[in-house]
């Protein structure tokens, strides 16, 4: 069962290993050893490195002042943290380039994916302050160590875990991040294979340069898988644990609140602002109701199967991962991140080849579709759902059978019961990247078939930023639900 | 209820022999309990009883039935009638104490009186039932974790550490409190734990495990007063091991001339002396002398603790009353009672 998620997640790179392999090595050698690609590997490589490192600044710093402080509003400031996860990268990118064009090019491109992409690291690390056990701290206090020798070396190590799998999300979206990039003039590999496909159609160059951006994602997960070790996080306790004692800013309060303050204006209140500026005075402001409601409920209906069908395929890699943690199980889980990473236009192509060869009859239709966004978004589930099974110990299940209780009536009385608000995070993630996703769908949508997130992309591409925000604005508010069941807290109460 | 047989059951991990030859026999109604260090295999042994582990070799018997071993398809755990308490209790943390406790009920049975009767027999109040688990006590887990182990009448309940994660003033009522339970249910069970005084105070029956081999199986005062070898003498209560020489029931030590209980030792052999059976007097002539080198006063009773003159070893006297000697002071010794002794090897000759 992990075996043919996992076989399935490994099409796209599979289809690439065999392009790269026809075309042979001379042409191959041609087609990568060229100025034009070193620039590319260099634009990748330092915005992917400074974004994981301004993300891991903002989330972790952003975490502590709300989980550990008693900086004021902190409810408040939890849900506008992860509220930019409800905007798309290429709306937010809409929102600042409609405003100024000096946003264009690396430091602005870093701004922009930083701001959007940010809560990744937030949510985890913040989750993971809450699920501390203050008793470690207290010990290190009485030891006389400080409060900032005590965060360096008692608290970041067991965050490790939350910091790794933010940074490695954060990671692997920016090496396939299109839509932002391309409004901002910072072509990456990403956005080269696009124009490469788009202009020419030369589908061997294109694919040599997703061999790169495969390469570049590989070597992310391994570090990443260097970096976590094999340590088991599963908390077997009784009861919870004690609530974490909260550090009184006093006068901080002065800078933190500002600090706080500001990062929303900037990840929510320009693109927001701006958005509605352009449904107020644009020009080119329309609102086609039928026009609306059509892509609305297409992006609903993709979004709702695709979050579903996602997250059962979920369920098995993340068990495997959790319970039976062995080579073979790991590769299975780390197979299905390598999808993640490529972009989704090349995920499309691959799929849309092979359906052609083999599988005529789905080709131009929704299963399509949401298989390639099942491909893309499984990381996301799997992340998730992997961190509720490892909140839920084997012995539970061990005394359920004891009790007379069968194999299924476990899986459905206890297993299920406590994985469900992990599985309802992850369908929640993946059907906001599914409502916001651009590239498959332009590719692999049904002609006829538009999403809110590709009318979108037609009118602003097309510089009629008034025609575009209706959707930009029905995009966000269909994202809102989802976004505020990721940003309720795990530890509230699941029962009835 | 039925009985539990244990029959040359081996188990190893990762090419580490966890459990060796292990034959137990747990009567019917019974309590047992498996005593030993850490990592000597006894949860393991309950495991492989409950029938989450497989073992390497051997059979299992509930009631005469062959559930694991000896030719026969092993009954997966959810057919065994085998109640499980874990450690830390492990209560189902979605769901609350009611559906805790009706958890292993036929859906028909959930709503009965067997909640109520569950609670009376853990003797926990019957408004703790909409509580979850988060809400109760280290103690009060624990014994929702034994209503919802015996709730669906099983033949057998097994228990593993389940106080040692209580504080030691909410251990021992629970214990007692379990322990009546159990009886009052008529349930026959397998307690594990590494508290030699929880074993000895709540079991009928005592198993001494060590590195993967069962030393000794035996009733508490049997176990106490005579132990299979030193190890087990030492580990199950406080005791003195002395060097002696042995004739005709009488026994030549440190303390003196002892008398040996039923034995047929001879010659070198090991003198076994619990520190109850050391009294202490003003010196007089013809008595082994003692310095007091620390007193350790715990109320009910007090260990002294006491360095016999002139080099000789380190003993421990326990004496009841508030009348304790003083640090320094110097005593005689006598022994009281019958002592164990097991005999050496003898040495070879130079």
């Amino acid at each position: 069962m992990g075996a043919g998620v996992a076989a399935l997640a490994l099409l796209p790179l599979g289809f690439i290993a065999v392009y790269t392999v026809t075309v042979g090595p001379d042409e191959a050698r041609e087609l990568l050893l060229r100025p034009r690609v070193g620039e590319l590997l260099v634009n990748t490589v330092r915005l992917v490195v400074a974004g994981i490192a301004l993300s891991v600044m903002l989330g972790l710093g952003c975490a502590w002042l709300v989980e550990r402080t008693r900086v004021p509003f902190g409810r408040v400031w939890h849900l506008l943290l992860v509220a930019p996860l409800a905007v798309p990268a290429f709306v937010n990118s809409y929102g600042w380039v409609s405003l100024t064009p000096r946003v264009e090019g690396f430091a602005g491109a870093v701004l922009i994916v930083t701001l959007s992409y940010f809560p990744l690291v937030y949510l985890p690390v913040s989750a993971s302050l809450r699920g501390l056990d203050p008793a470690l701290e207290e010990a290190s206090y009485s030891l006389d160590h400080s409060r900032w020798w005590t965060f360096c070396r008692v608290v970041l190590p067991q965050l490790r875990p939350a910091l790794l799998g933010g940074s490695l999300l954060v990671g692997l979206h920016l090496l396939a991040e299109f839509g932002a990039l391309q409004m901002l003039r910072f072509p990456t590999f990403t956005t080269a294979i696009y124009d490469q496909y788009r202009s020419s159609f030369n589908g061997p160059a294109a694919t040599m340069l997703a061999s790169v951006l495969v390469a570049c994602c590989v070597l992310l997960l391994y570090a990443e898988l260097r970096l976590r070790g094999r340590r088991r996080y599963a908390r077997v306790g009784a009861g919870v644990p004690r609530s974490v004692p909260r550090h009184e800013l006093g006068r901080l309060n002065l800078l933190a609140v500002p600090a706080l303050a500001g990062l929303v204006a900037l990840a929510l209140g320009v693109p927001l602002s701006s958005l509605a500026r352009w449904l107020v005075v644009g020009s080119s402001t329309a609102f086609p109701m039928d026009e609306l409601t059509a892509a609305a409920s297409t992006s609903l209906t993709l979004g709702g199967a695709a979050a579903a069908l996602t997250v059962l395929l979920a369920l098995p890699v993340a068990w495997l991962a959790v319970r039976q943690r062995d080579l073979v199980s790991t590769v299975i889980e780390r197979s299905t991140y390598v999808a993640s990473s490529l972009p989704g236009i090349v995920v499309a192509l691959a799929l849309v080849t092979v359906s052609i060869n083999v599988a005529q009859p789905i080709y131009q239709t929704f299963v399509l579709l949401l298989l390639a966004y099942a491909i893309m978004f499984l990381p996301r589930a799997v992340v998730i759902v992997r961190a509720g099974l490892e909140q839920a110990p084997p012995m539970l299940e061990d005394v359920s059978h004891s009790l007379g209780v069968g194999p299924l009536a476990t899986a459905r009385r206890v297993t299920l019961p406590l994985l469900l608000p992990s599985m309802g995070a992850g369908a929640a993630l993946v059907f906001l990247a599914v409502t916001t996703e651009l590239t498959a769908t332009l590719l692999l949508a049904p002609i006829e078939t538009t999403t809110l997130a590709t009318r979108f992309w037609s009118h602003s591409s097309a510089a009629s930023y008034g025609a575009a925000a209706p959707y930009a604005l029905l995009m966000i508010l269909i994202s809102l639900p989802a976004t505020y069941l990721l940003s309720r807290r795990p530890t509230e109460p699941v029962a009835s | 209820m039925t009985s539990v047989t244990v029959q040359g059951v081996a188990k190893s991990f990762g090419g580490r022999q966890v459990l060796e030859g292990i034959d137990l026999e747990v009567p019917q109604g019974n309590l047992t309990a498996v005593l030993g260090p850490s990592g000597c295999g006894k949860t393991t042994l309950l495991r492989i009883i409950a029938g989450f582990v497989h073992p390497d070799a051997g059979v299992v018997r509930l009631g005469g039935l062959p559930v694991v071993g000896a030719g026969h398809r092993t009954l997966p755990p959810q057919r065994r009638r085998v109640g499980y308490v874990p450690q830390e209790g492990a209560l189902f943390p979605h769901l609350d104490v009611r559906a805790n406790i009706t958890f292993g009920l036929p859906r028909g049975l959930r709503r009965g009186p067997r909640l109520a009767d569950m609670l009376d027999l853990v003797e926990l109040p019957r408004g703790v039932a909409s509580r979850y688990p988060h809400e109760l006590s280290g103690g009060q887990q624990q014994r929702v974790a034994l209503a919802r182990a015996l709730a669906p009448d099983p033949a057998v309940v097994l228990l593993d550490e389940p106080f040692s994660s209580l504080d030691a003033s909410l251990r021992e009522g629970t214990g007692r409190a379990v322990a009546r339970a159990l009886h009052a249910a008529g349930a026959t069970a397998i307690l594990v734990t590494h508290d030699q005084g929880e074993a000895l105070s709540l079991a009928d029956q005592v198993a001494v495990m060590r590195a993967g081999r069962l030393a000794q199986v035996a009733a508490p005062p049997e176990l106490y007063r005579s132990p299979a070898d030193t190890e087990v003498a030492t580990f199950v209560g406080r005791a003195a091991v002395l060097p002696g020489h042995v004739t005709d029931g009488f026994a030549q030590c440190a303390l003196g001339e002892v008398v040996v209980g039923s034995s047929d030792v001879r010659g070198d052999a090991l003198v076994v002396v619990r520190p109850e059976q050391i009294t202490m007097s003003s010196p007089r002539d013809g008595l082994v002398e003692a310095r007091v080198a620390d007193v350790t006063f715990y109320g009910h009773d007090t260990a002294v603790h006491l360095e016999v003159l002139p080099s000789g070893p380190a003993v421990v006297a326990r004496i009841f009353g508030v009348q304790v000697p003083a640090r320094g002071a110097v005593v005689s010794l006598e022994v009281s009672g019958q002592v164990t002794a097991f005999g050496l090897p003898p040495r070879p000759l130079d």
